[in-house]
């Protein structure tokens, strides 16, 4: 694989755990967004090497700008939930969410 | 043909788009509005059953969808739930206020479901999903109560893990193959067995089965289920995760990959595991809509393990029983929200002869519950009975012996639900209670005869809808 | 190659201090200067209008989105304590680099050689190719409007509930 490409894929992976341990890891409801805007970059990265492996880069600029609008959109309900939550129970802490059992 | 198509796929999208004008014009014209786009899809979904086995594209601006076999078994599955909880919603939702966005998003969940199903490429799958994802977030939140939107964010913070995962096994394939189209991938998969296509079909199994709640990726489930609305309950327990979940798995593994066996043993073992666990905590709940959301676990587990079987017996009766637990189990969701409509409780602990108070929810229930036991001759039956037979054609002896046994097992908990609900002495707290109102009513009731009808005439069931979609996936008989 | 992976190492550097930073609206500023290393590595590749795209709407329209969330909950009891990711974030990052590098070392022999460079336009591809995509997005953003909608609506006289 050539060089770049294995960089970002690389990457890529990285970024994805990062954001998966980050999201385990949270107290603030709030930086729940934050832990899944770091795994969508990383995901972006995947598309992106993905697509210049594939010399493809109007695809892949698809898939991302697709990827990006789904991840805004995701962030933007995300952020009102978090408001709302925040308006009913005066507090963000994300213990509440572990009141419900898996 | 293609009109039909066409009319499936965008009318709950125009549908949505209208809402807010249409409420205008009067306080139920949003519920005329969604009861009709609901019809009219219903519609025609049904005309495009005769001619099964075809597959039948709609092209319009550039874009592509084709239903096969496959697509028109859950797009029926997706129409018949998604017109009931229109109609029940008609009732139900009046108090949660937002009565028109309500609507509007769950015109934009159906479209969202219809647009997985019709679409032929692997990246346009994932856009779709998200659409039905995000509307069922916000859905699953709307009572705004603590419950709903804790529920909501956590469905969310774990589907973003899983779509996420989606798209990074879809990026190695396109790397690797250079398309995403089903028909291309198909022959470019069919070559190997390489480290790179397994390690992306363990992020796919991962990602979808987050999505149809596969024991062990079924957290987000349990707590969803019982705070959405129990219209949305029932799309979620009887459509979403077998759309997004299953339809995704099978069309994956079983349409695309070249049905790895490695893959349908994980398959298998993953639905004895969903079937055991699921069925085992749903004995211990109080909490009627928990129970019922701990059984679809099961239930999907059933599916997984008829999947898994990889034969003609197991698959038709997989597919069979996402059609039949769609029925039965958005029917018991629709009574539990009935249930909790007038009593303002879902603990079964305080409920009790209700049937004297609610003798339609009380009946329909029984249906339901005789269905997802498998008692003949109702629709569960056929559907539990293919996957045991399959089981013994595969000479898979135990699978047989567990599959048979927790249906026993659902048999005894739900038979002690209907009997703590509905049978016994009336709780004195409902003297004055009253039975469901009309919409409500007779959405269940619509239900609970398909119950006994698809049972009663599962023959033709079977053979006008299930075995094409059976035949996309094993090719013939 | 070394300003991609100058580039790279960046953007990880921002991601760690993004979890590390206790103050909001300090690791928001770290995601936005992600999003904005990123969109550089997407101009690097001549992939301008995803990078446009990033810029405009992650490195802007989010933080904006995000620092307004903050502001809106001020008064939430949150104690930010100590959490168990900022303390071990480093050696986790270490560790999944070692199973990313593992992961590319395993995966990369599976590739088959990289094709001659077929480049469609992006106008040609998103508007003709991924026109479904399209549609999807337009859903999209009615969902998202009526999302917001349906969670910001005002309360009412209270029902009974669930």
């Amino acid at each position: 694989m050539t060089e770049p490409v294995a960089a970002l894929f690389f990457t890529g992976l990285l970024l994805f755990m990062t954001g998966v341990y980050l999201l385990l890891g949270v107290r603030n409801l709030l930086r729940i967004v934050l832990a899944i805007e770091v795994l969508a970059k990383g995901t972006t990265l995947m598309l992106l090497g993905a697509g210049l492996f594939r010399g493809a880069m109007g695809l892949a600029q698809s898939l991302i700008v697709t990827f990006i609008v789904v991840e805004t959109i995701l962030a933007a309900v995300m952020l009102a939930l978090v408001v709302v939550c925040q308006r009913t129970n005066s507090s963000l802490d994300i213990r509440l969410l572990s009141r419900l059992k898996g | 043909m293609d009109a039909y198509v066409g009319s499936v796929l965008l009318l709950p999208l125009v549908g949505a788009l209208l809402t807010p004008w249409v409420s205008k014009l009067g306080r139920r014209a949003a519920d005329v509005l969604a009861g009709a786009v609901g019809l009219a899809v219903l519609a025609s979904c049904l005309a495009l059953v005769p001619a099964a086995g075809i597959t039948t594209a709609f092209r319009a601006f550039g874009t592509e969808f084709a239903v096969d076999g496959l697509s028109l078994l859950f797009l029926v599955v997706i129409s018949v739930i998604g017109f009931f909880c229109a109609v029940y919603s008609i009732d139900y939702i009046g108090h949660y206020g937002g009565r028109a966005k309500f609507y509007a998003l769950l015109m934009l969940l159906i479209f969202g479901l219809n647009g997985v199903v019709l679409v032929r490429d692997l990246f346009s799958l994932y856009v779709f999903l998200e659409v039905a994802s995000i509307s069922s977030y916000v859905l699953v939140a709307y009572n705004l109560e603590f419950d709903g939107i804790e529920s909501a964010l956590k469905y969310l913070l774990l589907s973003a893990v899983a779509t996420g995962m989606i798209v990074i096994g879809l990026s190695l394939i396109f790397a690797s193959t250079g398309t995403l189209a089903f028909g291309e991938l198909k022959a470019a998969l069919s070559g190997g067995d390489n480290p790179l296509f397994l390690f992306a079909a363990a992020l796919f199994l991962a990602g979808f089965g987050l999505k149809a709640a596969v024991v062990p990726f079924h957290a987000w489930l349990p707590d969803a289920h019982p705070s959405a609305p129990a219209p949305i309950s029932a799309m979620l327990s009887g459509v979403v995760i077998k759309v997004a979940g299953v339809y995704s798995l099978t069309r994956l593994f079983l349409g695309i990959y070249p049905a790895p066996a490695r893959v349908l043993k994980v398959f298998l073992v993953l639905g004895v595991a969903s079937m055991a666990a699921g069925a085992i905590v749903a004995y211990f709940q109080t909490d009627m809509k928990r129970m019922l959301a701990y059984s679809s676990i099961s239930q999907i587990g059933y599916i997984m393990i008829g999947l898994g079987l990889g034969n003609w017996l197991g698959v038709v009766g997989a597919l069979f029983h996402v059609l039949n637990h769609a029925l039965f189990k958005s029917l018991l969701f629709l009574n539990s929200g009935a249930v909790q409509f007038r009593t303002g409780t879902r603990d079964i602990r305080e409920m009790g002869g209700l049937e004297n108070r609610m003798p339609v929810t009380s009946v329909t229930s029984t249906f339901g519950t005789l269905s997802i036991a498998g008692i003949p001759p109702f629709n569960g039956f056929w559907s539990k009975l293919f996957i045991v037979l399959g089981a013994l054609a595969a000479k898979n002896y135990l699978v047989a012996v567990l599959t048979i046994s927790f249906s026993v097992f659902t048999l005894g908990y739900f038979l002690l639900l209907q009997r703590r609900v509905f049978f016994g002495n009336l709780n004195e707290r409902w003297r004055d209670l009253k039975e469901a109102p009309a919409a409500m009513s007779f959405a269940v009731i619509c239900l609970a005869a398909q119950c006994l009808l698809v049972g009663v005439f599962f023959n033709q069931v079977v053979r006008g809808l299930i075995e094409p979609a059976a035949r996309v996936l094993l090719g013939g008989n | 190659m070394t300003l991609l992976i100058g580039c790279l190492a960046l953007l990880v550097i921002s991601v760690v201090l993004l979890g590390v930073f206790r103050d909001l609206l300090y690791a928001a500023v770290a995601l936005a200067l992600a999003s904005v290393i990123l969109s550089i590595v997407l101009f690097h590749f001549g992939a301008n209008v995803a990078g446009a795209f990033e810029l405009s709407v992650c490195a802007g329209l989010i933080t904006v989105l995000f620092v307004s969330t903050v502001s809106l909950t001020k008064d939430s009891d949150q104690k930010d304590e100590a959490r168990l990711p900022a303390l071990f974030i480093l050696p986790a990052v270490a560790l999944f680099a070692g199973v990313a590098y593992f992961l590319v070392r395993w995966l990369a022999p599976s590739l088959p050689a990289p094709t001659a460079a077929q480049t469609v336009p992006f106008r040609e591809v998103f508007w003709g190719l991924r026109m479904t995509d399209v549609l999807g997005q337009i859903s999209l953003v009615l969902v998202g409007v009526f999302g917001l909608l349906a969670i910001l609506r005002a309360r009412s006289a209270e029902g009974h509930h669930d």
